[in-house]
């Protein structure tokens, strides 16, 4: 019993900690949140999903109660020391479209085939000014003077048929039915041919009463901006009703709408890059102080209302202190009463190439006004940087430069044998043992130079350690020499002074005796080396045996002995 | 004493002279100097190529390639090989010329200008000498640093052995000055790889792929620090500036082989 329970939860354990991960990946991958938790259907609410780590799109589930009225996508990244931060930041502008409690479900994320997902948000919808859709619009168009009691009737429209080029178009679709339909009416707008056509129609449904009949009237609108000048048609949008069994595909067609697409007029400023409507510019940097060669990063934003989604990049200033490179750049757009608005922003790593007080030049950037007609410029503040270190040596990007030094090529070297150089010496070990040689003549003379001092300065010890044997030695070969009592006197003598460490042979007996004294030795041994000393003497000059050399030799030797106790 | 310290010293720079190395074939050679000569730079590169892939590693080879990659319109392959010219000949004027040539045209440049005393030194030593001969000459100096200390040593007390000592501070203040500039050099070789972008233009990533997005680009010809090889792809920076980024191996290569 007690095993089954182990196991069983063992087995709950290794699922938790298999889960861990995969539950706390969800939270780490993926994150979504809103700005704002309680609208109306009057306001719109942001959503924000955060997808970290990696850079993947985000999947949308099924948004019941919203519209999409807007989209940005803008990626983070950051590396620091060769770590890199990888953050995708993605939002989305939600129009509610009805009232009451509504939930965003779970926004999905798909890397590797593993999914990850963020939490459901509920959002609490109120009642606006103008009622949500289905129902009365707040401002239902006026019904069109060719509708004369048909059963199903299309038009189309735009706002404004002299725009300028660049300005903004809305063209908007009308269906109005009195009847029901049997199917799905399929709807086929025009190419939109010579207008930018790049943001998600808007549709809307409301019921209108035209000379007492109801109608249900399905409008779609598309923003547009025309990219050309001059005439410019929309081709009809076509709606096809289907028929059903026992009858043909009804199509209904709206007639084509000319534009009047006025160009815009000359005198445009030199960074003028085609931004049509009503901008402004913000520039910030993350720091004033840097090094040389150290970027700063400058954040600039362009928004307003007009083609955000097709307007040129702007260029930040040059004045020869700073080299540019672009980071990252992102586009929000939204629909906002009809008129497409949203915000460009750009960031730039600007390296300092000059050290000192410099002057990040302004950001300036053109567009025109086509309410006023005219040519505006917005221009951000320039900004100080205290700038540390020295000059970097730095060459415009201009093309055809000429080069700074003689453009002439040196012409190759008109040689064949060419060599391998060979491995550089610091990789050879032998050039490292190399360094050892100087360096051991210098040691290896100090040594030498120690030893001779060493030695020289121990001489005497050395000599009266050695007098002993060197007498010893000298005492059994002096039977042989030729002189042998005068050898015996000789040998006495010089031990006698190695000993002594003085010279003895002038002394007199008296002297010898005195100074023997000194040292300890005892009057027997002083009267035993003068007896030597005088039978040596007296031997070389009386007639002799050789038994008066051997005793001599005796008593010298039992001398030696004796003195080796005093002068040790 | 004396002999065995000159039998020493001889051994030393005996050693020092030999140089070992393959002799590439003569003919290979001569026929892309003919090629390049012609015009005909393309076959003329690769023929060069192929004596670099032999294990030859020349100054006027790498010369003679460079030019004939700077002819093609290869301006990352053309400072590249300048490059390696010039550190096995750093006093070749021609060299110096063609690469300043060629550095002119590099939309990219990441050059710091030497502003210490120290780090003015350095950069002149490192354009006058290779390393090998900063290494020999350091090794000399020391040699007869040593060999001065032997003499003033013997030579006892006397004039010629004051003269002798006041010369070795000299050769003591050389010694140390090489020996600096040897270390220094061997320490920027061993930690901070050089490099050239070689594509026409490289996408350089936030990581080691190209999942991680585009940071910034760079330019043929551009001159960078090689950090790290990872797989396919190499961390490389520019110098002096806090730019880092990953780019395909491929796009960059660096100087010492």
């Amino acid at each position: 019993m007690k095993r089954k329970i182990a196991i069983i939860l063992m087995t709950l354990l290794t699922l938790g900690l298999l889960a861990a991960p995969a539950l706390a990946q969800s939270g780490d991958v993926v994150t979504a949140t809103v700005d704002r938790n309680s609208v109306t259907t009057d306001e719109t609410i942001v959503l924000s999903v955060v997808v970290n780590g990696v850079n993947a799109r985000p999947e949308l589930p099924t948004l019941t109660g919203f519209n999409v009225v807007g989209s940005s996508q803008s990626t983070q990244i950051s590396v620091i020391n060769g770590d890199m931060r990888v953050q995708g930041v993605h939002q989305f502008r939600l129009q509610p479209t009805q009232t009451g409690t509504l939930t965003i479900e779970p926004v999905t994320v798909t890397v590797n085939g593993q999914s990850f997902s963020s939490q459901p948000i509920q959002v609490q919808v109120g009642q606006g000014s103008a009622p949500a859709a289905p129902g009365q619009p707040a401002e239902p168009a006026p019904a069109p003077s060719t509708l004369n009691g048909q059963n199903l009737f299309v038009e189309a429209a735009v706002d404004k048929t002299n725009p300028y080029q660049g300005e903004q178009v809305t063209y908007t679709f009308r269906f109005y039915q009195a009847v029901n339909l049997p199917g799905q009416v399929s709807y086929r707008p025009p190419a939109f041919t010579g207008l930018w056509n790049d943001v998600e129609p808007m549709q809307q449904s409301y019921n209108v009463n035209v000379d007492g009949r109801a109608y249900l009237v399905t409008e779609v609108s598309h923003i547009l901006f025309p990219t050309v000048a001059g005439e410019v048609m929309i081709e009809p949008t076509k709606l096809i009703i289907p028929g059903g069994l026992w009858q043909a595909d009804t199509t209904l067609q709206t007639p084509p709408v000319t534009l009047d697409v006025q160009p815009l007029p000359a005198g445009a400023p030199l960074n003028f890059k085609g931004a049509v409507g009503k901008f402004a510019l913000s520039a910030t940097v993350d720091k004033q102080d840097a090094k040389v060669g150290e970027p700063i990063t400058l954040n600039v934003e362009i928004n307003g209302q007009g083609n955000v989604g097709s307007m040129g990049d702007p260029t930040p200033a040059n004045d020869g202190n700073w080299r540019a490179f672009a980071s990252d750049s992102g586009t929000y757009t939204e629909v906002v009463n009809g008129r497409l608005r949203g915000a460009k922003s750009y960031e730039w790593l600007m390296s300092p190439t000059n050290g000192g007080q410099l002057m990040l030049p302004a950001v300036e950037y053109s567009y025109f006004d086509p309410d006023t007609g005219g040519y505006e410029t917005l221009s951000s503040e320039p900004v100080v940087v205290n700038v540390e270190g020295t000059a970097v040596t730095y060459t415009p990007e201009q093309p055809g430069t000429p080069p700074v030094v003689n453009s002439e090529l040196r012409p190759m070297k008109a040689v064949t044998a060419v060599k391998d150089a060979g491995p550089q010496l610091v990789q050879q070990p032998f050039f490292w043992l190399l360094w050892l040689l100087p360096l051991g003549l210098v040691l290896g003379q100090v040594a030498h130079d120690k030893r001779q001092a060493h030695l020289l300065a121990t001489a005497d010890e050395r000599r009266s350690s050695q007098a002993s044997q060197k007498a010893e030695k000298a005492l059994k070969q002096a039977g042989k020499h030729d002189d042998p009592f005068a050898e015996i006197g000789r040998i006495l003598i010089t031990y006698l002074e190695e000993k002594l460490h003085t010279s003895v042979r002038g002394l007199t007996s008296d002297g010898r005796t005195a100074l023997l004294k000194t040292h300890g030795v005892s009057d027997r041994t002083i009267a035993n080396v003068e007896i030597c000393l005088a039978q040596a003497e007296a031997g070389r000059f009386a007639p002799t045996s050789r038994s008066n050399v051997d005793d001599l030799l005796q008593r010298t030797l039992a001398v030696v002995e004796k003195l080796e106790k005093y002068l040790a | 004493m004396k002999r065995i310290t000159l039998i020493l010293v001889t051994l030393l720079f005996g050693a020092l002279i030999f140089v070992p190395g393959a002799l590439a074939d003569g003919g290979e050679m001569a026929a892309a100097n003919v090629l390049a000569a012609n015009g005909r730079t393309a076959e003329a590169i690769r023929a060069y190529e192929n004596v670099v892939s032999q294990g030859v590693d020349d100054a006027n080879l790498y010369f003679n390639l460079g030019n004939a990659y700077y002819q093609n319109g290869d301006l990352g392959r053309a400072i590249l090989n300048y490059r390696r010219a010039a550190q096995l000949a750093p006093r070749d004027t021609d060299i110096q010329h063609n690469l300043a040539l060629a550095r002119a045209q590099a939309p990219d440049q990441f050059k710091q200008t030497p502003d210490t005393i120290v780090t003015i030194f350095l950069a002149d030593m490192a354009g006058w000498l290779t390393l090998n001969e900063t290494a020999v000459l350091t090794l000399l100096f020391w040699t007869v640093l040593c060999l001065a200390l032997l003499v003033v040593r013997r030579l006892g007390h006397g004039r010629r052995q004051m003269l002798l000592k006041y010369s070795l501070l000299p050769l003591a203040l050389l010694f140390l000055l090489s020996a600096f500039t040897l270390g220094s050099r061997l320490q920027t070789a061993n930690t901070l790889k050089q490099a050239v972008i070689v594509a026409q233009v490289a996408d350089v990533y936030a990581g080691p792929g190209e999942q991680y997005g585009s940071e910034f680009q760079l330019n043929g010809g551009a001159e960078v620090a090689l950090y790290q090889t990872r797989g396919d792809w190499a961390q490389i920076g520019a110098p002096g500036a806090a730019l880092r980024g990953w780019v395909n191996g491929g796009a960059v290569t660096a100087v010492n082989r």
